[in-house]
Parts: C-alpha cells; structure tokens; sequence
C-alpha cells in the first residue's frame, strides 16, 4: 500500500553543525517535597539528517527530553542549540514560530484535532504560517498526505480512520512546513506490527529523501534496528550509545511480512 | 498569521462545536431578549398612562370629594355629598387664576334607537367642559348654555354609541330614548380610541348637567368637579383658590381637613409616575436575572468545555501557533457567538414588544439604551468567559496545556 522507501545509503555523519546539540541538560519537577529528576545531565549532539533511536525504560526521561528538544517545554539546566541557535534565549512567540517551521512533532496518541477533517488537521500549520495562497496550501496538504499514503482519505475526520491512518496524518501535519528535524516520542505505541513498520518506513524515507533529522522514542528492539543510532536512556541519563552496524530497511521488511487478510 | 487564516481557523472552530456554540448563543439571546422586551413594555405602560393623563385636557384640575374624611365615617369615593353644583359656580369666583369650571355626573344608561340598544355612560357638564376636557366635534355642535338651562334633552354622543345604534356617526338630528326620555342628537365626537385600561373613549353620551342630573338621576350631589387653570404655570394660583373658596363654602374651621381634594394633571401625573417606575422597575428585574441566567448559562458551557479546549490549545501550540494567535480566535469566537447571540436576542425582544404592543393595543417602542444595555452585559460575558480560559491556556507551555486534566 505503501510505495516501497527507495533508501539511499544512510547519510553519513557529517561534519557540519549538529543539528541537536545538547550540554547537561537537566529537568526536575518539584511535587510538593519530593523532587523528581527526571534528567540528570544529558550530552548529546545530533547530526544532520540521523535517524535517531531513543531506548529506555518506563520513566526514564525520554518524553521529558523530547519534549525539550521539540520546544514544547523548557529545560531546568543546560544549554540546548537547536540547528546552531541558541534556544533559551527565544521569546514565546520565536518559540512558537521553530515548532511551527524547523520542527514536527508526532506524539503516541496522535493528537489531531477533534471533528476535524484530515485535510484541516494537515493544513493548520500552514494556516499559522501565514503567507500561502489557498491553492498552494491545497497543493502542499495534498502532496504531504500523498506521501503518507493517504491522498484519497482528506475528507475522513479523525474517527472514521484507523490508529494507523490516524499517526500517518499527525505525521503529515508534522512534515508540512518542510522541518528540519521530526520527533516522535512512541510513534508506534499504539499501533500493530505491521503498521509499525509502515510508520518507520515513512520516517526512513522522509529521513532519506528529504534529509529531515529523526528522532523517534521507542519500546521496542524492532523499531530501534530502523535506526542509524540508538541511545539508552535510565534514569534520567543517557547509558548507551550505539551505532548500527546491521540498520534495517523498513521496506524491505514490509515486503517480507506476510500479508494477513489483503 | 494573518487576519483571514484566523478568520477561517475561528469558522472552523465554530463550525465543529455547533452545540457548545449554539447553547452559548441562546444564553445571549435569551439574556438580551427578556431585557429588551421588558424595558420595552415598561417604559410603553408609561407612555401610554402619560398619553392618557395628557388627554384629559390641559390644565385642568379636578376638585372630588373626599370620602375619608366625612364625620370618620368612611364612604365609597364618590359617593359623598359634599359637593354641590352650587360649589361649582361659585369656583370660577375662586380667582382670575380659574378659567372654567363645570360640575360631572354619571350615570349608566341603556340607550334606544332604531330598534337597536345599547349600554353606555353617560355624562352631565357644562358646555365648557368640551373646552376643559379638549374633546372635540366632527358633526354638529355641543349643547348650550340655553340647554343647560332648560333641562333640554339633547345629547352629543361619541363614535360608538352612534355606531352601534344606527350603523353610522352621521347621526345629528336623530333622536334616540335614553332610558324612557327621548333625546335629540346635535354633536357627535371626534374618535378618540381605547384608552390604556381598554376602555373605549367613545363610548359615551354627554348631556347638560341639569339634564342629566334632574331627568335621569334625581340628586344633588356631583361627583366631581372639571376645572382648568388659565395657564399651566397659573394652575398652583388656581388650586389655592379653589381649596380656600370650598373651605369658606364648607365652613371648615382652621385646622379641620379639607372635605374635598383637588387633583392637578400635575399630581395625577406625578403618582402614576410612581406607579409606573415601580412597574419598570418590577420589569427590569425580571429581565436583570433573565440576563444573569443567560449569563451563567454561557458561563457553564465555557467552562465546561476548559479541559477540551486547553488540550485543543495545547495541540495547536505544538504545532506552532503563538500565544497570539490562540488568544486572537478565542476572542473573535467569542464576539461571533456573542454579536450573532445579541442580534437574533434583539430580534427576539423586539418581537416579544411587538407581540404585547398587540396584545395591548399600545405603543411599544424598544429604546436604543435598553439594546446598547443588553447587549454591552451580555457580550462581555460572553466574551470574557471564552476568552479567561483561552489567555490561561495561551500562557502555558503547550506540553502543560497538551496535558491538562
Ligand atoms: N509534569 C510532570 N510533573 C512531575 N513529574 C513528571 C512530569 N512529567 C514527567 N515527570 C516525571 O519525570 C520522569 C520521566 O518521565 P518521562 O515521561 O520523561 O518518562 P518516559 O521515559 O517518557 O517514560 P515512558 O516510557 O513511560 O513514556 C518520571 O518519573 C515522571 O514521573
Ligand atoms: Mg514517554
């Protein structure tokens, strides 16, 4: 159903500036009387156009790190350059405007919006944006949901698609506005094997293609062999950091999979 | 973003919570209908009562008796004997201040002709008393002083009773039986309409006093007294002179209660004012808690729906909308539901004043202020309470806003 990911050579490290670069990068919430640290100092520099893994177990900060680096929250400590920039000392509304341009996030419950049209859930970036004509707009959403692999279903609200369909349009609201770098914090959470693999295979093609940074949170080895790189997160820091020696290619997996009633 | 992306982002918003939209619109609508229907009907009932207290003629005072103070015997207003057409006459002695004076009496009469009947009221006056009252012909003349004098049975009779009687006003000439006595038609009245208390104007029959008093009421007593003053700033001149003038002819010793009252158009005014101020306010009430229920109706709905809307505020934060931006089209929704809201309430209120301007056979007019009142209240509820949440949410991080709970 998928066109088959055409997967170029993993782009190689490249000695340009990191796109993702992070120092001791801290986060700790106060409840009360108990502080919870829920990241004690992360290093991390993410190349340009890295499909990254992010590992780890339940509670370890991976969200929360996400969450930083997507703009959505800010660290406690720590410095964090996004793309060279500086981002602790952007205003709300500069803020506002890297998540809307450089940056796409896509969460495990999908987070679209309710009673709304999978075409408006796509286009609503672009509306933020401003400066597009309703024709180029419709061009745009309309190419962003063909290379989800859903161009025939932008009248389809929310509830009328599957979990999967439902994760490849948050996915095509992320890739709308041509980011840089797309986060993904258990894209595949909610969904079946099968429709996991689909889902990384647009991530690998949209990280080859296009050379869009990826940075996707997972419980699962399977999803991580996807990966150029894989990072292990306990405790609120980072223990592991690998290189893939054997990376996947989610189309060819596809292929392999058995087709179960098709 | 610029102005008509937020346009369609408010559209919509709108167009996918039509119930929350719709029910906040109805609070407006309900709140600024009741007001303005109310205010409306409160200031028609004292337009109304002024137009008919102004109709009574102009500057004129009415002399009654005054029941509440005869011997402490207490009597039905109107049915004393304390005044006399003697005190009547001697009036226009009372000052230069006084310009005419006629006594009044009633009776209630049925009225023959043609084979037709019909109940009406009839008056006994001096012919003056067509000048105090204002009331004029369009066929025919009054009676005279000569007629008065004589006891001559003549009448003029008001569009009504001539209606009813001979299917036509064109009835100078005619004679009709009132009770037994036969009467001869010289005037008829000008159409005056109903009055505020849905009494028909034209349905009477005036006659000379002493016709009246002697042929179809055998008595002496008169039950009130039309005067009117030379000028309106001379009717205080005037009142004191009648009061002093009927206190020598009643032998009042000083310091005894008048036996009689004298009512201006002034003060007839001034206590159906009171009456009608208290009604408005009454009315206003009403309309006060219809307002603030439609309030806290609006109230409720946007609170309610804080929780979705600040997770809904969260998803579009992350994805790149400022604080600006979110706070923009909740305030815009906010003034669509309330303007749309305000207009269909005017429309509804206006409709109500019409409804009871028929009903009432008044004039109702809605007043641009109870509008501009209903709608300023309303709106800014609306208003605020979509947009409080809003400029909350909008200051959040959007994974706290994304969050919410
Ligand atoms: N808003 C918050 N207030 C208080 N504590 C929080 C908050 N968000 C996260 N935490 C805590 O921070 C720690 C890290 O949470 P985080 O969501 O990053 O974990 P995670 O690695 O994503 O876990 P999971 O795999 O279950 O999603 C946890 O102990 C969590 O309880
Ligand atoms: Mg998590």
């Amino acid at each position: 159903m998928l066109p088959a990911p055409t997967l170029a050579a993993a782009p190689p490290a490249s000695p340009a500036r990191p796109m993702v670069q992070l120092h001791g990068i801290t986060k700790t919430y106060q409840m009360g009387d108990v502080t919870v640290r829920a990241l004690r100092g992360i290093d991390l520099d993410v190349p340009p156009g890295q499909l990254l893994a992010i590992m780890g177990a339940s509670g370890s900060g991976k969200s929360t790190l996400m969450n930083i680096i997507g703009c959505l929250d800010v660290a406690t400590s720590g410095e964090y350059l996004l793309d060279g920039q500086n981002v602790e000392r952007l205003s709300r509304d500069q803020l506002a405007g890297l998540r809307n341009r450089q940056l796409g996030f896509v969460f495990q419950s999908y987070n679209l919006m309710a009673r709304t049209s999978a075409f408006d859930n796509v286009e609503l970036p672009l509306l933020y944006a401003g400066g597009r004509s309703a024709t180029e707009r419709r061009t745009r959403v309309l190419a962003a949901l063909a290379a989800v692999g859903l161009a025939d279903r932008a009248a389809s609200l929310p509830n009328q698609l599957s979990g999967g369909q439902q994760q490849r349009v948050a996915i095509a609201r992320a890739l709308i506005n041509d980011p840089v770098l797309i986060l993904a914090d258990e894209p595949t959470g909610n969904l079946d094997s099968r429709t996991s693999v689909e889902v990384m295979g647009i991530f690998q093609r949209l990280n080859a293609e296009r050379g869009i940074t990826v940075i996707v949170v997972t419980h699962e080895e399977d999803i991580a062999s996807f990966a150029d790189r894989t990072l292990v997160f306990r405790d609120g820091l980072a223990v592991a950091d690998t290189l893939a020696t054997a990376k996947r290619d989610a189309g060819q997996v596809l292929a392999a999979l058995p087709v179960v009633g098709k | 973003m610029n102005l008509f992306n937020l346009l369609k982002i408010t559209y919509r918003s709108l167009g996918k919570n039509k119930t929350r939209a719709f029910l906040t619109m109805l609070g407006i609508v309900i709140g600024v209908g009741a007001v303005i229907a109310m205010l409306a009907i409160g200031n028609g009932t004292r337009q109304n009562i002024q137009q008919q207290i102004a109709g009574l003629g102009t500057n004129v005072i009415i002399v009654t008796p005054d029941a509440t103070n005869q011997g402490g015997v207490r009597q039905e207003v109107g049915g004393a004997v304390t005044l006399t057409q003697a005190d009547a006459d001697a009036l226009p002695g009372a000052g230069p201040a006084v310009r005419y004076a006629s006594p009044l009496v009633r009776a209630t009469v049925q009225v023959l002709a043609a084979g037709h009947n019909w109940r009406t009221t009839a008056y006994g006056a001096y012919p003056s008393y067509f000048d105090i009252r204002d009331l004029a012909l369009q066929a025919g003349t009054r009676f005279t002083t000569r007629d008065e004098q004589v006891a001559a049975k003549v009448c003029v009779v008001g569009p009504t009773v001539a209606t009813a009687l001979f299917g036509t006003t064109d009835v100078v000439g005619q004679q009709v039986r009132v009770g037994s006595i036969p009467f001869r038609i010289v005037g008829v009245l000008v159409a005056k309409g109903q009055s505020g208390a849905g009494q028909d104007q034209d349905d009477q029959l005036l006659a000379p006093f002493s016709t009246v008093q002697k042929r179809l009421l055998a008595g002496t007593s008169v039950r009130a007294i039309l005067l009117s003053a030379q000028t309106e700033a001379r009717i205080p001149e005037a009142t004191a002179g009648i009061s002093q003038r009927l206190r020598q002819r009643h032998r009042l010793a000083p310091g005894a209660p008048d036996d009689f009252a004298v009512h201006t158009q002034t003060d007839i005014s001034n206590a159906a004012g009171s009456v009608t101020g208290a009604l408005t306010v009454l009315l206003a009430s009403i309309a006060g808690i219809s307002l603030l229920v439609g309030g806290i109706g609006i109230m409720n709905i946007m609170l309610v729906s804080v929780t979705e809307r600040t997770r809904e505020i969260g998803i579009r934060l992350a994805i790149g909308a400022t604080g600006t931006d979110v706070l923009l089209q909740f305030l815009l929704e906010a003034v669509v539901l309330s303007v749309a809201g305000g207009v269909l309430g005017i429309g509804l209120g206006w409709g109500l004043a019409r409804v009871a301007a028929h009903a009432l056979h008044w004039e109702i007019t809605v007043s641009p202020s109870s509008v501009g009142l209903a709608f300023a209240f309303s709106s800014a509820i609306g208003v605020f309470f979509g947009w409080y949440p809003a400029r909350k949410a909008a200051h959040m991080n959007p994974i706290d806003a994304l969050h919410y709970e």
